[in-house]
């Protein structure tokens, strides 16, 4: 009998795009983003189980291997930081990580200590670590444009698409961190212990993505 | 909150139940490795800072579990058990030891399954090298699985010098090596595109089709093929060699290669093993060979070893219904001052029948009965005047 694959995914857009590429690996799975309450579904054929989770537990629910595979930005798995195989760029929900604040800031500028409000705590503190720069990190879960706005922090730490946002604040991109994007990672035993299917998943995935990307 | 009633983070209790089947899986195991020759060591608990802080195996400072001793000095609660081995056979032993160990480590951050206190059995070969030693060891390693019950685990087969070699080849810096061990350890091809402007091309690409160079003895030809220099031939050579001698003992289906297995290279020298099974998502078992670790004591001794994590392999072995449950008590014996020696004599009986039997001092039959239930025993025996059930 085979063994069963679980992906562990968020709701939403990173999900409907995860069920585009794995409908073209042909995994009927399409049915898992009817709208439900349920945390727990199935493909078709029942050799696929997908749990729905939140963004920042995808990682943590396959490197503790009770889910195989997860879907994920690279945002979130910086953050997180979690012992997994990063395998493939799935190339979509692009975004760009970055500190941003009014136009005026200058970061080069010496300073005894910087203010940043942040969902990215993690990598705020290695971003300022790795730079000498002592830094309050100021933990904020939404709406984090709002830091320099009212005065809680000097300037922002987090992912930008379009940069609207942004502008409708008055508020600029400072200094690019890193680019993200979405990306396929995978326990780092069920690789091995359930290569029969993951091995071959993983490659028509990355052929798919390579097409695209040609 | 009352922190009294807190435990330290990292710190777990074991509970009856839990203690009675882990010190089954304990003793399987120790009795393993006995039987294959290897003898019990102990090390203490508290050892000096400087142990772990020089040569391959330095230990980053915010892992090491310290404590200020009365005089000032730093002490380390250990965070393995093969450094204080290595430190007892250079100083106190003959070169050429077989040991084996139960004990427990520690890490100041969370480790094995969020614990900072975890327990592992292990095994060391000091003094012993060539491909037949690795053999002896990776054939152990499978054998204390097996002897636990354990059959649909891969012992995962991987060689340091594949990858320090092709690193070698292309002269690359320190600073890059840490770079490109992250990204082949955590398998990320991505990252490795990202420095295709910094790094030799040819080097990236052959580095690219490492993560996916996992598999049966086949991965092995693949490997050879990417061979740049002698110490590369001589990692995928060792690992034929391996293979080879344990197939010859009818066991080469428990074993399987990962040439990307790089973790910790400094310390591993050679051959590096991981135990993996379904249904868990993390190593049971690790180890490998580490020849420059006595280095650090002014000695060459090589040495080759593997040790398990028995909070993982509990789980693992519970997860397959595998795990031994502690048996319930069937007959409790209660015994007045008289006739002590009768009652056990009694429960010595009941126990060569293979019943579960107790024995207690009990002045009454009502205070036998209390015993019974705390016990929960299925029957208790007075042995008052005469010998009765209660």
């Amino acid at each position: 009998m085979q063994d069963v694959i679980t992906f562990a995914l968020a709701k939403g857009r990173l999900a409907e795009k995860s069920v585009d590429i794995l409908e073209q690996c042909g995994i009927d799975c399409r049915r898992i983003l009817e709208p439900s309450r349920k945390l727990v579904m199935s493909d078709a054929s029942g050799k696929f189980k997908f749990i729905f989770v939140k963004p920042s537990d995808v990682p943590i629910y396959v490197e503790h291997g009770v889910a195989d595979v997860g879907v994920v930005g690279k945002d979130t798995l910086m953050e997180e930081d979690r012992d997994v195989y990063e395998l493939i760029d799935l190339g979509f929900a692009k975004c760009r990580l970055c500190l941003a604040g009014y136009k005026d800031f200058d970061l080069s500028k010496p300073r005894n200590i910087i203010k940043v409000a942040t969902k990215y705590v993690g990598i705020a503190k290695d971003y300022f670590d790795g730079k000498g720069q002592n830094a309050e990190i100021i933990p904020l879960h939404g709406s984090i444009e709002l830091g320099p706005i009212v005065g809680l922090s000097d300037i922002i730490l987090d992912i930008v698409e379009s940069g609207k946002t942004l502008q409708e604040n008055n508020l600029c991109v400072l200094e690019e961190i890193v680019n993200c994007s979405a990306r396929l990672i995978i326990n780092k035993v069920s690789l091995k212990t359930k290569a029969d299917v993951i091995k071959p998943l993983v490659k028509s995935i990355d052929e798919i993505i390579k097409n695209k990307e040609n | 909150m009352i922190k009294k009633f807190k435990l330290p983070k990292g710190a777990q209790d074991h509970l009856p139940d839990d203690c009675f089947s882990r010190r089954v899986v304990e003793n399987k195991l120790m009795d393993c490795f006995k039987f294959y020759g290897y003898s019990e060591i102990e090390s203490p608990i508290l050892e000096r800072y400087e142990l772990f802080d020089s040569g391959v195996g330095k230990v980053e400072l915010n892992k090491l579990f310290k404590v200020t001793d009365v005089d000032g000095d730093l002490l380390i609660l250990r965070p393995d058990i093969t450094m204080p081995i290595s430190r007892i056979v250079c100083t106190k032993l003959q070169d050429s030891q077989r040991l084996c160990y139960l004990g427990k480590s520690f890490s100041a951050i969370e480790n094995e399954g969020k614990l900072r206190e975890f327990t592992q059995a292990g095994v060391e070969i000091m003094g012993e090298q060539g491909n037949n030693i690795d053999v002896e060891v990776v054939m152990l390693a499978i054998k204390s699985l097996l002897a636990l019950g354990l059959d649909d685990f891969q012992i995962e087969l991987g060689n340091v010098g594949f990858f320090k070699g092709l690193l070698d080849a292309y002269d690359v810096a320190d600073d890059d090596r840490d770079v490109l061990v992250n990204c082949i350890e955590s398998k990320n091809g991505i990252k490795l595109y990202t420095l295709s402007g910094e790094m030799d091309k040819n080097m990236l690409d052959t580095l690219a089709r490492l993560p996916m160079l996992f598999g049966g003895e086949e991965i092995l030809q693949e490997a050879q093929s990417l061979c740049l220099n002698a110490q590369m031939r001589a990692a995928v050579d060792n690992l034929k060699a391996v293979y080879a001698g344990i197939k010859s003992l009818g066991y080469d289906k428990y074993v399987t290669f990962d040439m990307s297995s790089v973790g910790k290279m400094k310390y591993y020298s050679g051959m590096v093993m991981r135990g993996i099974i379904k249904n868990l998502g993390r190593a049971i078992l690790s180890g490998g060979r580490y020849d420059r670790l006595c280095d650090a004591f002014g000695k060459n001794i090589p040495a080759v070893g593997f040790a398990i994590g028995i909070g993982y392999l509990t789980r693992a072995l519970d997860n397959q219904q595998k795990l031994i449950k502690a048996p319930r008590v069937q007959v409790v014996v209660g015994y007045t001052p008289e006739n002590m020696s009768l009652a056990e004599k009694k429960v010595k009986q009941l126990l060569n029948q293979g019943v579960n039997a107790k024995c207690t001092f009990a002045t009454s039959k009502k205070d036998l009965v209390k015993v019974k239930d705390t016990l929960k025993a299925q029957k208790a025996i007075f042995f008052g005047t005469k010998e009765e059930e209660v």
